[in-house]
């Protein structure tokens, strides 16, 4: 290995980085990159042809609605056209555009090389295509779900939905799901660590923060739809009763779970935009943007309140004023944070000196959509008010405001600000403008008179209505300006394709912005900067005159290719998250095609679960598995690498032997989605019991109290055990961490054991009692967790015996004590849940 | 220095949890049947409720007082300038939600 390579002129340095960085050739070659700007198109691309098939949907609804008693599509298909229109413009465009945004743009905004977990980039990528086509298949094959795309139980239950309409929705959904995780975790740990040197947190560009905030309240937002979605399954394929309220269910904990993702998705939606608006309108201002730390403040309420508001999308189910007041005064407040980074943005309007360019155009239609949605979102914040528009065309109206107005307008802003830096050509500007003002004409046209169809009284998802309604001409006018606005989408889709093919080339900066995606070529080199920057301000292009020319002829760090026996390593500096000062260097995995096998495998087991292939479950998780175990083994080494140099005259070490390598952050960040699942599971449990109807139960668990006290002995044991394999480990005793690892799956082994003998001896048949579908999903997320953890430890037991474990290289152990020392105090609680309610009810 | 990152949070997170606490005491309260129990001339799930906020916006006025003058200072002087303001921001914007979010335990009905 060669620490001190040369340093080389800046076309050789080009030809070493990009020989290291670049796709295999072929098809191969493609299918096994995991490049972030390769996986962020993609992201991009597939987002926009999903938008494409959605909009195509909402054609077909507006043509059923044009005109009254309408034969063009019977209830059965335009149930199933609203359906997927939703969920295909929240799940597959919506979040995976912003994804592939961040995918693409945050490493060349914050001077990184690449993204954290560049194979779960591609992980995420395979999933969302699989997901995603699973249920645009079901669409052509006459099996789309049908439900409606909040899918509210009883509706989507057995009974009410027969087939497997509900099931797509469910497991393709949940299939995308794991790749907006994935994303969640990638995006947060990447802003926190994979900096330039200097980029301390107040330096750091706007839009990273908004995705840094998006990021973490995915971690927290998706996991109890993700949990929805499993009961509701487990409910139609197994009869496990969570909504059925005969056998103590209840229909409103869907409600409960779905809303406590759906609203702060909305923000989730929103705040990505809003880093457009905040990065794009500076650069049109020609001036700073103003109230950067309100800014973030802002930022940081917002996702809080926004996990306040879910109960106002259920304010008509008979809820007591109390709560219903508790809900309105939060969904009041969500518009002070709102509208402090909206007057942000028009002082630095007011301050700069605007250019009425393309993109300035768009965030104009922004703002003018935008506000009109927050106002109608206000008034139905009023609960009178709610309770009068509920479930109409006016509720569609303002949500299609807030959606549109604020991420597809601020999106095509984005696309029009970036199209030079994604294509390195110019758009046509008159093109360009015809196509936004069909757009936001077309838009106005549809759902501005939407309003009134509601406040007229017409609901929504119904396929048709009479002439004496008196909705006939609002309805066709709203159909026409859809038709406009869809003529606006084409032309804007016409002027990417023809700068693509035919543009003039851009400039290298075309906008004079002062962030780092500018300092390199346009479109960008596989590597993004031949050398990466020191940073010291939030604008480094505009403070360093020369830094674009500095980076490429190699004078910032890691100016060179580091080499081992398998060739050059793929590496980009890891800064301290708040100081930004170097922390070490991460040695980041090259083109492999284990993501795409593995999301294959993830596949391969939503398939069976959707045709009730039980056989193949246990395949399939196996595979899974096998292959998780490949995917870690592929990294590592078997000596300690100590500090290298990384330019400059610093040196720093590599992030195997450092404390808060990027794995680390990862698994603590997916630890904590994972524990936000299992806190919705114990809600659920808890929302149950107290609230409804038909309980306590007619059977319940049979405590024991030596058994209780052997499973929490056991798993006490085993947090203790991973504990000491680690401060062994640390102590250069790595013989003896083996025994404590081994240690600690024996005591895993036997808290699942006891657990599992418990609840198969004296647990009531799970499809009696929501009680006891409630214990068992309990029993099982505790069984799977404890899994996890044993095959983590057997793994650090290989790893100490194939010398990649030292005091130094002790990532891979600390990563396996977290996790059993999370399986230990699941099984804990578990074991308390199941044990404590049952002595009470017998005591009582 | 990784806890740094949390304190911009605390105030916003003291927020959430008199939220939940409150609205899980009510949820509670009204299944058991509190409201039919007088305490005095109030109810209990009334009193319940009541003493809850109160005592959630006393808790975490202490709190937002303790981030604003001892918190954020000590982060300052670590070189932290932009969490200090965000933790001074989050302390008092979670204390102000707080009151303006469980302000209708003193004026709407309890369980209807």
């Amino acid at each position: 290995m060669s620490d001190a390579a040369p340093r080389l002129n800046a076309l050789r340095l080009h030809r070493a980085l990009d020989a290291v960085w670049r796709a295999g050739p072929g098809w191969r070659g493609w299918f096994a990159s995991v490049n972030h700007t390769d996986i962020g198109r993609r992201f991009i691309v597939a987002a926009f042809a999903f938008f494409a098939i959605g909009g195509v949907l909402a054609m077909l609804i507006r043509a059923q609605l044009a005109t009254p008693r309408s034969a063009f599509v019977g209830p059965e298909v335009y149930n199933q056209l609203f359906t997927m229109h939703g969920t295909i413009m929240m799940f597959l465009f919506a979040i995976p555009l912003f994804e592939g945004l961040a995918l693409y743009m945050l490493p060349k905004m914050l001077g990184s090389r690449d993204m954290a977990y560049p194979r779960l980039s591609a992980f995420g990528w395979w999933c969302y295509l699989f997901g995603g086509s699973m249920l645009i298949a079901a669409l052509l094959a006459g099996v789309a779900p049908d439900s409606g795309w909040f899918m509210y139980t009883p509706l989507s239950g057995r009974t009410h939905s027969p087939g497997i309409h509900a099931d797509v929705w469910l497991i393709g959904v949940t299939f995308v799901e794991v790749s907006a995780v994935c994303a969640a975790v990638e995006i947060t740990a990447s802003v926190l660590k994979l900096r330039a040197p200097g980029m301390s947190l107040d330096r750091m560009p706007l839009f990273a923060w908004y995705l840094l905030i998006t990021a973490a309240m995915m971690l927290v937002a998706f996991p109890p739809l993700i949990l929805g979605s499993i009961l509701l399954e487990v409910e139609r394929a197994f009869g496990w009763p969570f909504f059925e309220v005969a056998r103590g269910g209840d229909p409103l904990l869907w409600q409960h779970l779905f809303w406590l993702f759906g609203h702060p998705e909305v923000y989730i939606i929103f705040l990505p935009a809003a880093g457009v608006v905040s990065t794009v309108l500076p650069a049109m201002a020609r001036t700073p943007i103003l109230g950067y730390c309100w800014i973030v403040a802002a930022i940081i309420a917002l996702a809080f309140f926004s996990f306040g508001l879910w109960v106002h999308h259920m304010f008509t189910v008979g809820i007591p004023h109390m709560a219903l007041g508790f809900f309105s005064a939060a969904s009041a407040l969500v518009a002070v944070p709102t509208g402090v980074q909206v007057f942000a943005w028009l002082g630095t309007l007011w301050r700069g000196r605007p250019q009425m360019k393309l993109p300035m155009l768009y965030l104009t239609g922004f703002f003018v959509v935008f506000v009109m949605g927050g106002l109608t979102g206000v008034m139905l914040a009023v609960v009178p008010f709610n309770w009068q528009a509920h479930d109409t065309a006016f509720v569609t109206a303002h949500l299609h405001y807030v959606l549109v107005g604020g991420f597809v307008f601020p999106m095509l802003a984005a696309a029009c600000y970036w199209l030079p830096h994604f294509t390195g050509n110019e758009g046509n500007r008159r093109l360009g403008e015809l196509a936004f003002w069909l757009i936001f004409l077309g838009f106005h046209a549809t759902f501005l008179l939407m309003h009134g169809a509601g406040l007229m009284g017409m609901r929504r998802r119904i396929e048709t209505y009479a002439e004496a309604d008196g909705w006939t001409a609002i309805n066709l006018l709203a159909s026409f300006g859809a038709f406009v606005m869809a003529i606006g989408f084409a032309l804007f889709l016409i002027d990417v394709a023809l700068a693509l093919a035919l543009g003039r080339r851009a400039q290298r900066d075309p906008w004079q912005a002062g962030t780092l995606e500018w300092a390199m070529m346009t479109p960008p080199s596989t590597y993004n900067f031949a050398s990466q920057p020191r940073v010291a301000d939030r604008a480094p292009l505009d403070a360093q005159g020369a830094l674009r020319l500095a980076l490429a002829r190699g004078e910032g760090y890691l100016a060179r290719v580091r080499e081992d026996l398998r060739g050059g390593l793929r590496e980009t500096l890891a800064v301290h998250p708040t100081s930004g000062r170097i922390d070490h260097v991460v040695v980041l995995p090259g083109n492999t095609l284990l993501p795409l096998l593995t999301a294959v495998a993830v596949g391969v087991f939503f398939v069976a679960v959707l045709l009730k292939w039980f056989w193949l479950v246990p395949l399939a998780l196996a595979a899974v598995a096998a292959l998780a175990w490949r995917w870690a083994h592929e990294l590592g080494a078997t000596s300690d690498t100590g500090l290298i140099d990384i330019g400059l005259g610093e040196t720093a070490p590599v992030h195997r032997e450092s404390e808060e390598a990027p794995g680390w952050w990862g698994s603590r960040l997916l630890l904590v989605a994972d524990a936000t699942l299992f806190i919705s599971l114990l809600f659920g449990f808890a929302y149950l019991w107290t609230i409804a109807p038909n309980w306590p139960p007619p059977a319940m668990f049979a405590s024991r109290a030596a058994e209780f006290g052997l499973g929490a002995l056991a798993f006490a044991a085993a947090g203790v055990a991973a504990a000491r394999a680690c401060s062994a480990t640390a102590a250069t005793r790595t013989a003896q961490a083996g025994r404590w690892l081994l240690a600690a799956i024996m005591a895993l082994a036997l808290g699942v054991a006891v657990l599992l003998v418990a609840s198969l001896l004296r647990l009531p048949a799970p499809t009696s009692h929501a009680y006891a579908a409630c214990a068992a999903m309990l029993i099982a997320y505790a069984a799977v967790h404890a899994v996890i953890a044993m095959l983590m430890l057997a793994y650090g037991r290989v790893r100490i015996a194939s010398g990649h474990v030292s005091a130094a290289r002790s990532l891979e152990l600390r990563v396996a004590a977290q996790w059993s020392v999370y399986a230990a105090a699941v099984g804990l609680v578990t074991l308390a849940a199941l044990h404590v309610p049952a002595r009470l009810a017998g005591a009582c | 220095m990784r806890s740094a990152l949390l304190w911009p949070l605390a105030g916003l997170l003291g927020w959430a949890a008199a939220f939940v606490l409150v609205y899980a005491l009510h949820g509670l309260g009204c299944a058991s049947g509190w409201q039919h129990l007088p305490l005095g001339p109030v109810s209990l799930q009334r009193a319940v409720q009541a003493g809850s906020a109160a005592a959630s916006v006393a808790g975490l006025a202490l709190f937002a007082a303790w981030l604003h003058w001892r918190c954020a200072p000590a982060l300052a002087a670590r070189g932290e300038p932009l969490l200090a303001r965000l933790t001074r921001a989050s302390a008092w914007s979670g204390l102000a939600a707080t009151g303006w979010t469980l302000f209708p335990v003193f004026a709407t009905s309890t369980c209807r």
